[in-house]
């Protein structure tokens, strides 16, 4: 039994090359946020984690689009505990 | 292999990022159960990016959504907006049932009750005061088969001109620009530029909010070449700036200068492109009330004596230096410029497209890759649904005319109307048309999907005009999918189905046209718009206001789609090669694609790309491949226009001081009507406010919080300061999207508007402001 229920923001992040590794890292330092390589060196995946829609999504917009280094998020995907499972990157049940 | 349900939930986002930004999904996201989901393709309903979206349905309810990483253009990506989409269809807030006033309220209704009502109405107002007495006001939200029939109900069937949309208020004016440039409608460039252009030319757009996809195809673009660079002219600084090499930030409403300007640059350095000019363009002047002839020593002498930068810098207070940067960058190219409310929502905003156009043609940084002028639009089905298929009150589909006999008599042939039944003169125009309203001349008005209750400008007047109890107050119908500031003034009310709740093509900014389908059930007794207007004509021609049998050879949605290419056929949009099923099949098309096996077409006027140079009425046998021909202009030559550089309608004085300037944030969409029901969206941005420049904060006394009045010389509102760098000084800029009685920021904004395209200026007011 897991604690508490979790939402997950799948982002797309576009970052700057040349300080790629120090935003990373700026990111990594952020309350639930991980981040995950992609094959080209301009992007970043990031995963927000969080307890609901709203603190994920003030998460990505308060912090993850203002961090330096970062030039444009995308959100992909929302995945939800209170949602049924989904076999890819959905948004939201109706 | 057991996953708990964290692990599942990280494994999936981690395998939707990937796939949308490569492809390439991490192992630790690969083997995901299988659900019952079935996916489908379709596009989303926002802005007129058109990005490619897939559906997830479940048991005729959308349950999920996510970019579609097949798509041609947007490649998967998809903004905030539309990933909350099947949260705002599935809103609680949704109308359900018809309803109708009585006694000042409105009342649930049976469908059958309130089509009768809606068609008494229109019958008297047509019996007692003439067709002209009818109007309509659609849509650039609408499907394009609702927009083209409504269009034709109006004009064949009651026989008026009064038929009009909200694309009116955000893109009339780059229509007038093409027209008026090149003869015909409709950007000639296509998002492929995008990865060919090294000088992006971003103009009046907010692109990183407004269209974001775009702006991250620009982004990359920018990222992985260095020579690339991008130059915006905008008063405000907005997100846009975080990638601009060169800021051209004129006054607003004086802008025009710095465009004749960066040509003064151009000419006198002579790097412009003789050859082209030479084949392509003409030069003419307006003296006297007419358009007149002049060669391009006169223009370049006309330049040289009004427009050089230091000329340009005390007209705009741009710098001079910056803009001959910017005129030395786009003559390099290739340069692809985009644009969008900043230019079109003006007094001159054809004038302000015209001298884009301009830069362009006497560069030759036009029809090649990645040199293009491209208006970008706000909405879904602006282009598809509004502008192409005639449903404005001067034209008629596909690039006709009302005022052309010829034109006439086609559409009245297809239509079945009888000859002489569209009217040879415009209706009226949005403006013009609830001015009428106000003096209650129009009797009675159909609104389609759209919120005039909150969206035009100078909004008292247009709210009375609508709603305000009187003796002789016309009838209002509203169809919408959601209650707005419009719906609560309105007579009867239509609930409608929504996007994924029925079928229809968009046509978004690059002449592609996509297919959405109907994969949902709608709420309640909600209907599709082309059925009630279906339902509408039937009792028009009972009632003997319609010739009987006008619109009974159009049953189905797939019917009113098969005339529309029949009408295109031959002209320069022909899409008669965009069958039902091919649109089912396939990513969307560009028009011109006239047989069922032409790909559509990238770039307009090329040979060897645009299949109108190959056969129909323009075609030229003589051009080889690549080589250009503006087919629309007179004499196949696109105009180079000497415009004044004239300001705006209400410029600042001691009274009204500074200047009010709207637009919109990423998280919402115009009046908010869908972006609302998110309450995630609505949480980004739960209040309006206002920006306004450190400087005239300081001066004010106002901090960041504080309410402030706007005050104009047409009503006030008052909204919470955000004191930040980011409008010009003197400038303040409102977003337009919340609906409370307090922020209607439309109170304030004026109603003048551009004397060719009749858009209004949004742009542009003179305003104060006061501390409270």
């Amino acid at each position: 039994m897991e604690p508490g229920p979790v939402v997950i923001i799948g982002v797309l992040a576009r970052v700057d090359v040349a300080t790629r590794g120090d935003t990373r890292l700026r990111l990594e330092r952020l309350e639930g946020v991980s981040t995950f390589d992609l094959a080209s060196p301009d992007k970043l995946g990031v995963l927000i984690e969080a307890s609901d829609v709203d603190a994920a999504h003030a998460t990505l917009q308060q912090q993850v689009g203002h961090t330096p280094g970062v030039l444009a998020v995308w959100p992909v995907s929302i995945e939800s505990d209170g949602f049924e499972p989904r076999e890819s990157n959905e948004s939201q049940n109706g | 292999m057991t996953t708990s349900r964290r692990d599942f939930l990280r494994a999936s986002a981690t395998f939707a990022v990937a796939s949308v930004a490569d492809g390439v999904v991490p192992a630790a996201a690969r083997a995901l159960p299988r659900t019952d989901v079935e996916w489908v393709k379709s596009v989303c309903r926002f802005c007129g990016t058109g990005c490619g979206v897939m559906l997830g349905i479940r048991d005729r309810r959308l349950v999920a959504l996510r970019g579609d990483p097949e798509h041609p253009t947007t490649k998967g990506l998809v903004c905030a907006k539309s990933l909350f989409l099947p949260k705002i269809v599935a809103a609680e807030n949704r109308l359900r049932t018809p309803m109708i006033r009585k006694d000042g309220t409105l009342q649930p209704a049976s469908w059958d009750e309130a089509m009768s009502r809606v068609a008494d109405e229109f019958a008297r107002a047509i019996e007692q005061s003439g067709p002209n007495s009818v109007a309509y006001y659609g849509s650039g939200q609408a499907l394009s088969e609702e927009s083209y029939f409504a269009n034709r109900l109006f004009k064949g069937g009651i026989g008026t001109n009064n038929v009009e949309g909200n694309p009116r208020l955000c893109m009339a004016s780059a229509v007038g620009g093409y027209v008026s440039t090149f003869g015909k409608d409709e950007p000639m460039g296509c998002y492929d530029d995008i990865e060919h252009a090294k000088v992006f030319f971003l103009v009046g757009s907010n692109t990183a909010e407004c269209h974001p996809v775009i702006f991250d195809q620009i982004l990359a673009r920018k990222q992985a070449h260095r020579d690339v660079l991008v130059v915006v002219c905008d008063p405000r600084r907005s997100p846009v700036m975080s990638i601009a090499d060169i800021h051209l930030d004129p006054i607003p409403g004086y802008d025009l200068a710095v465009y004749h300007a960066m040509a003064q640059v151009i000419v006198s350095e002579k790097r412009h492109d003789a050859e082209f000019i030479e084949r392509h363009c003409q030069f003419k002047i307006v003296e006297g009330g007419a358009p007149k002839n002049v060669d391009f020593s006169t223009y370049a002498r006309w330049l040289d004596e009004n427009f050089t930068p230091a000329r340009a810098e005390q007209i705009s207070g741009v710098p001079a230096e910056r803009i001959v940067q910017a005129a030395r960058l786009f003559a390099i190219g290739p340069t692809l410029s985009f644009w969008t409310m900043g230019l079109n929502q003006r007094t001159t905003g054809v004038w302000a497209n015209n001298l884009i156009h301009n830069l362009h043609l006497i560069t030759g940084q036009i029809g090649k890759p990645g040199a293009t002028p491209f208006s970008l639009t706000g909405q879904p089905n602006a282009c598809g649904g509004v502008r192409d298929t005639g449903s404005l009150c001067h034209i008629l589909p596909y690039g006709r005319s009302v005022t052309n006999a010829q034109h006439r008599g086609e559409m009245e042939a297809l239509w079945g109307a009888a000859e002489g039944k569209i009217p040879s003169q415009p209706g009226l125009n949005t403006i013009e048309m609830f001015r009428a309203l106000a003096r209650d001349e129009i009797r009675a008005m159909l609104v389609l999907t759209t919120n005039p209750g909150q969206s035009l400008p100078n909004l008292h007047a247009y709210r009375d005009a609508m709603g305000k109890p009187r003796a002789k107050k016309p009838f209002l119908c509203v169809i919408d999918a959601y209650p707005t500031r419009t719906t609560e003034l309105a007579d009867v009310v239509l609930p409608a189905a929504m996007w994924t709740e029925k079928s229809g093509v968009f046509g978004m900014s690059e002449r592609r046209y996509q297919y959405q389908p109907h994969v949902c059930d709608a709420p309640g007794e909600a209907r599709p718009d082309l059925e009630v207007l279906f339902d509408l004509a039937q009792r028009l021609e009972a009632r003997g206001v319609v010739k009987r049998g006008f619109s009974a050879k159009l049953r189905t949605v797939d019917d009113v789609w098969d005339e529309m290419r029949q009408a295109s056929k031959d002209t320069a949009y022909d899409f008669t090669g965009m069958t039902r099923e091919r649109l089912q099949r396939e990513r969307g098309l560009r028009w011109p694609c006239p047989t069922e096996s032409h790909p559509g077409t990238a770039r307009r006027y090329v040979k060897g790309e645009d299949p109108c140079l190959d056969r129909g009425p323009y075609a030229d046998s003589s051009l080889m491949d690549g080589e250009l021909k503006f087919y629309g202009a007179p004499e196949h030559r696109a105009i180079v226009w000497l415009r004044p550089a004239d300001g705006p309608a209400e410029p600042v004085d001691d009274q009204y001081p500074m200047v009010l300037s709207t637009g919109r944030v990423l998280e919402h969409w115009h009046t908010g009507t869908m972006t609302m029901e998110a309450p995630e969206l609505r949480r980004a941005y739960p209040e309006c406010y206002v920006e306004i420049h450190p400087d005239d904060a300081r001066r004010l006394g106002v901090r960041t919080g504080q309410p402030v009045r706007i005050v104009s010389r047409r009503g006030e509102a008052v909204i919470k300061a955000r004191v930040v760098a980011m409008p010009r000084p003197g400038m303040v800029f409102v977003p337009w999207h919340w609906a409370d009685e307090a922020s209607l920021i439309n109170y304030v904004t004026i109603d003048a508007y551009d004397p060719g395209s009749k858009q209004p200026e949004f742009k542009v007011c003179a305003c104060r402001l006061e501390k409270l």
